[in-house]
């Protein structure tokens, strides 16, 4: 409550002191000071009607009137916590802001600070969103998530022009084909699987020298061929059997690429020779499988 | 008009110092956090399976050669031996999955061999050996009811009734319905239907 009540502290004096923003004493500056003390009291609403007359086509003189409209927005959002959101205040307290920040050209109005860190703040909510969006994935939800990191990457490349979010999007397609293994595993879903693949690739689209992207995808892929091969028992025909070694060899030729790939990236490594040994076992490539064992001895004893 | 001091806090922390350190706490926490989730998407996952599938392959195919096929009636041996030469690791796949099962009234017993002469005329026999050693399993159970099933050889053998082979990176199986004639055994429709030729 301490620290709330000090960002209050910090706006009224900050949307009191602008120098050349707003008259002192002038109808806006006026409307802002109550839409300040409004929004202190939490009646939002009421503050942001107080500013509403100014921001209809906001101009320089209407900075300061955007900042305090976004920053009560900001609270209010974070009052009501709608996680997940795209639209309503959080956008809103956003959009509000980054008008402020816009208007100011000169980047010398006192509050600008303040409005950088409430953007940053939203910002951070927004990526919170898709943390938490991923850890409760469902199926289908990938385009939501992506909708709400690209509302996060839109304010932090807004705050740090150079700022390149390629690392952080590529771990959102990872931790995705993570939670779509779960969800694999609970249900056998080939769609599911797909879902590995698909987010495995669309990493590897952004980061295509991502280690473990690539192994995971080689691994995903292959572990399925055998999935196929152990879900055989002693009452699987003739024809199931034949026509499984078919659908499990055309994973294992499908995971090969990766686990080459792999290797290319960072060569020698252990698991990596471990996995293409097995592959071309499995493939019934004995030169192969026999070369890659002696490569993995190597490395197991350098 | 409200007025935040600029002096020394409870904390004894001047409140430049302390906003200095609300900011780098702005900064730094949410890429704790960030380096946290994200570790979590650069961890191995899953484990490789390390099945060894072209064993799990064979003795499923060599558990239906056993269950496809009509077998001539049995002289008094009290149990249907499948014998493997030389594998322990094939026995180890199929035991589970077969032993203990029925072919007609006889129960199914799996046996590991080191040598081709340890077992009396079992009904199936694998191996995978070649030349001598091939030679020497062949004249083991030469003239028995044997069902003889070898692997990898370039060509099917005298003697040899089925042979595994890899065709486009999969496991094919050939056939020899004359050897197994020869042997009193009449190969199942199924096994000579999902015979594979070169």
């Amino acid at each position: 409550m301490r620290s709330l009540s000090l960002i209050w502290m910090c706006a009224v004096a900050l949307a009191v002191t602008g120098p050349c923003w707003a008259q002192p004493g002038s109808a806006q500056d006026l409307a802002i000071e109550r839409a300040i003390a409004l929004g202190k009291a939490g009646q939002f609403e009421e503050g942001l009607a107080q500013l509403n007359p100014y921001l209809q086509a906001p101009s320089a003189s209407e900075a300061k009137a955007c900042y305090v409209a976004g920053f009560l927005l900001k609270e209010r959002f974070k009052k009501e916590n709608m996680p997940g959101s795209l639209s309503g205040d959080r956008a809103e307290a956003v959009r509000w802001l980054r008008q402020a920040l816009d208007l100011d050209v000169r980047r010398v109005a006192p509050w600008r600070n303040s409005a950088e860190k409430a953007l940053g703040y939203l910002g951070g909510t927004y990526f919170d969103d898709v943390v938490l969006g991923v850890d409760a994935f469902e199926p289908g939800q990938e385009a939501r998530i992506l909708e709400l990191f690209e509302a996060h990457e839109s304010v932090a490349s807004y705050l740090d022009a150079n700022l390149d979010a390629t690392a952080e999007r590529t771990e959102v397609h990872k931790n995705m084909a993570r939670a779509y293994r779960q969800w694999f595993e609970a249900t056998g879903d080939e769609a599911h699987f797909e879902g590995i693949v698909s987010q495995y690739e669309q990493a590897l689209a952004l980061s295509p020298r991502d280690m473990t992207a690539t192994y995971n995808l080689a691994v995903n892929i292959y572990n399925r061929g055998v999935a196929q091969i152990n879900a055989m028992d002693e009452n699987t025909t003739l024809p199931e059997i034949l026509a499984i070694n078919e659908s499990s060899r055309a994973l294992f030729e499908r995971a090969l690429p990766w686990f080459e790939q792999a290797d290319v990236l960072q060569p020698n490594r252990p698991e990596t020779l471990r996995g293409l040994m097995i592959v071309h076992h499995a493939l019934f490539h004995p030169e192969q499988e026999e070369a890659y064992r002696v490569q993995l001895e190597k490395a197991l004893t350098r | 008009m409200a007025v935040v001091p600029f002096s020394v806090t409870k904390s004894g922390v001047p409140a430049v110092q302390r906003g200095i350190q609300r900011a780098l706490l702005w900064v730094g926490l949410p890429m704790v956090v960030l380096a946290a989730w994200a570790f979590q998407g650069g961890v191995q996952d899953p484990k490789l399976d390390t099945t060894d599938t072209q064993l799990v392959l064979k003795s499923l195919m060599l558990g239906q050669f056993v269950k496809a096929n009509q077998w001539p009636a049995s002289e008094g041996a009290g149990t249907f031996d499948v014998a493997v030469h030389n594998k322990p690791a094939l026995v180890e796949a199929l035991a589970p999955k077969f032993a203990g099962s029925a072919i007609g009234a006889t129960p199914l017993r799996v046996l590991s061999l080191d040598k081709a002469d340890e077992a009396d005329a079992p009904r199936l026999l694998y191996t995978e050996a070649t030349g001598p050693e091939l030679d020497e399993v062949l004249r083991a159970v030469k003239g028995d009811a044997t069902l003889v099933v070898t692997a990898f050889q370039p060509t099917l053998m005298e003697g040899v009734t089925i042979n595994f082979f890899i065709s486009n990176d999969g496991l094919k199986y050939e056939i020899n319905p004359e050897e197994a004639e020869k042997r009193g055994i009449l190969l199942g429709n199924i096994i000579m239907s999902c015979a594979a030729s070169r």
